[in-house]
């Protein structure tokens, strides 16, 4: 694997009862686009606020940069640009009085970076912040993100909410810009289609725990489902014994598997029975999140 | 993040600056004529006789004009509505953030909670002891104009023990601020408190450990010397509530 930006071990966070993360072990390769997937209340909010000292671990350890979040949290900070699921700003404050506040903290701020996504995203400098709509507020927040010209962006649900219009937008944006500046991109979303769009990691949790991580396209050549009709009865027994077959279900006239592998050997096992019809059909990313979250509550 | 907290609390400063010094500077103003004419004339009309110690206490104060201001600033209006200021000033300092998210916001940035935790509370006490001291000495002009004298000196001293009985009542409600995530609750908690505190000052045997006679400091203001111990323990009560609210803070969950 490549070299780390984001590496969590065991990472858990409890609520009382309630485990939120549960023994996350992550990692998230330099200057990928890391699409951090799952339904509401997966956990997703948590490790991000966990990665960024606004929320503390109940176990287990995470490093940025190789630096532990809980020892230098301020030196991480430093090198991280952040795009919250609220998007909660200083309200009072004017979109240049919020630009002049956060370019205090940062040593590495960029401000030609800032005019360029100023004139880009067509933000009002004299508008308070509250006075924003949705969209705007969620490019000044990126804006916000991108001005320290850091080399990790945390992007937080940052499409929910918006049009799909301005979402369109948005993501072509950090498309454009971001991957030309070779940055890592750690983006969590519910949105499947967003993520399959811009991610080329793509990581999914559930109920806290992280169920699969992998390059999207690997996870699209390797996650397939295979619909069987053999001539004669077999046993789901057999067809569960297949290296790669996951998961095997009966349906009127044979069966349909998913496979998690090397499908040509699935094909290869197949074959050697007598069969009436074999289909590979191909999953996209929200088969695939489906099949793992779904597959999970049963 | 100093311009954050100056500019969020610039409201209540000023405004807390302009009713005090007109509160502060009216005492003087209001002298001649609150002893010369209403007094005057209002016990006139009242239908029983006042208590010997209530006509006592106004003779003293149209005698002595020392006494008559500190018994009207100092020992009266000042304390009182100081620590409700104290309570207006501390209670949304981490409340109003937690409620309204922006807390994450300023920690996602690269800002220590130690760092903070300090601005917030600096901002707050230095503009409530400016409050304090500018309308304070706002009484030496006024009584200037209106033919009196007040010793600086002694306005200076009133002013110590009051900002620092009001810095414990503001520490609590940081405290406070910081366990309890709605800035009305963290009000009534710290304004309970508050009154729990005056408790020790209605008795006679208890009155030396309230802070609010504490905060009056009539033996300081007329012998001019500040009380150091008791300012000592006070500030080292501040300290323990600013240490127990960062303590808390640095592990809270936003």
């Amino acid at each position: 694997m490549l070299e780390a930006v984001i590496e969590t071990e065991n990472l858990t966070k409890k609520f009382g009862d309630l485990v939120a993360v549960d023994n996350l072990n992550l990692k998230v390769p330099k200057g990928s686009i890391f699409g951090f997937l799952g339904p509401n209340g997966a956990g997703k909010t948590t490790t991000i606020k966990m990665l960024l000292g606004i929320l503390f671990p109940t176990a287990g350890s995470a490093k940025i940069f190789r630096k532990d979040i809980r020892k230098d949290g301020l030196e991480i900070r430093k090198q991280i640009g952040y795009v919250s699921e609220t998007q909660a700003m200083y309200g009072y404050m004017s979109v240049s009085e919020i630009i002049n506040f956060c370019k205090g903290f940062y040593p590495t701020w960029d401000d030609h970076l800032v005019e360029k996504y100023l004139t880009l995203f067509e933000l009002p400098l004299n508008k308070r912040v509250r006075e924003l709509s949705r969209g705007m507020k969620t490019k000044l927040a990126l804006l916000l993100a991108l001005g320290p010209n850091p080399p990790l962006l945390i992007l937080d649900e940052p499409t929910t909410g918006l049009d799909p219009i301005a979402r369109h937008e948005f993501l072509t944006t950090i498309v454009k810009e971001l991957t030309e500046a070779e940055r890592t991109i750690f983006f969590s979303s519910h949105i499947l289609n967003d993520v399959e769009r811009i991610a080329d990691w793509v990581g999914i949790i559930n109920k806290g725990k992280l169920v699969k991580v992998s390059p999207m396209e690997e996870l699209k050549l390797k996650e397939k489902r295979v619909r069987v009709v053999f001539q004669k009865e077999i046993e789901p027994t057999e067809l569960n014994a297949i290296p790669g077959v996951t998961k095997v279900e009966r349906e009127e006239r044979g069966y349909l598997l998913t496979v998690d592998g090397d499908v040509n050997l699935v094909l290869t096992e197949l074959q050697k029975h007598p069969l009436f019809a074999l289909e590979v059909i191909d999953l996209n990313l929200e088969d695939i999140f489906m099949e793992e979250v779904k597959g999970d509550e049963k | 993040m100093l311009w954050k907290e100056l500019r969020e609390s610039r409201w209540r400063f000023i405004i807390g600056l302009i009713v005090f010094v007109l509160f502060a500077a009216s005492l003087p103003l209001l002298y001649e004529w609150l002893f010369k004419e209403f007094l005057k004339e209002t016990l006139k009309t009242i239908p029983f006789p006042l208590p010997k110690e209530a006509l006592a206490q106004i003779e003293l104060m149209e005698k002595q004009y020392d006494f008559y201001i500190w018994s009207q600033w100092f020992g009266k209006n000042l304390y009182q509505f100081s620590t409700i200021l104290a309570i207006l000033m501390g209670m949304g300092l981490f409340a109003s953030e937690a409620s309204k998210q922006t807390m994450e916001f300023l920690l996602s940035k690269p800002i220590s909670r130690n760092r903070v935790a300090l601005v917030k509370f600096l901002v707050g006490a230095l503009e409530i002891a400016i409050i304090v001291a500018v309308s304070s000495f706002s009484i030496y002009p006024a009584a200037k104009f209106t033919g009196h004298d007040v010793e600086l000196s002694r306005l200076i001293i009133g002013s110590v023990p009051t900002c620092v009985g009001l810095l414990l009542i503001y520490a609590l409600t940081f405290f406070f601020s910081s366990l309890v995530d709605d800035p009305v609750k963290v009000g009534v908690l710290s304004a309970v408190t508050a009154l729990l505190l005056s408790i020790p000052g209605w008795f006679s045997k208890t009155r030396a450990y309230s802070i609010f006679a504490f905060m009056q400091n009539k033996e300081a203001f007329f012998q001019g010397k500040l009380p150091w111990l008791e300012i000592a323990v006070v500030l080292g009560f501040v300290l323990l509530f600013y240490l127990a609210t960062l303590g808390y803070f640095k592990q809270k969950d936003y």
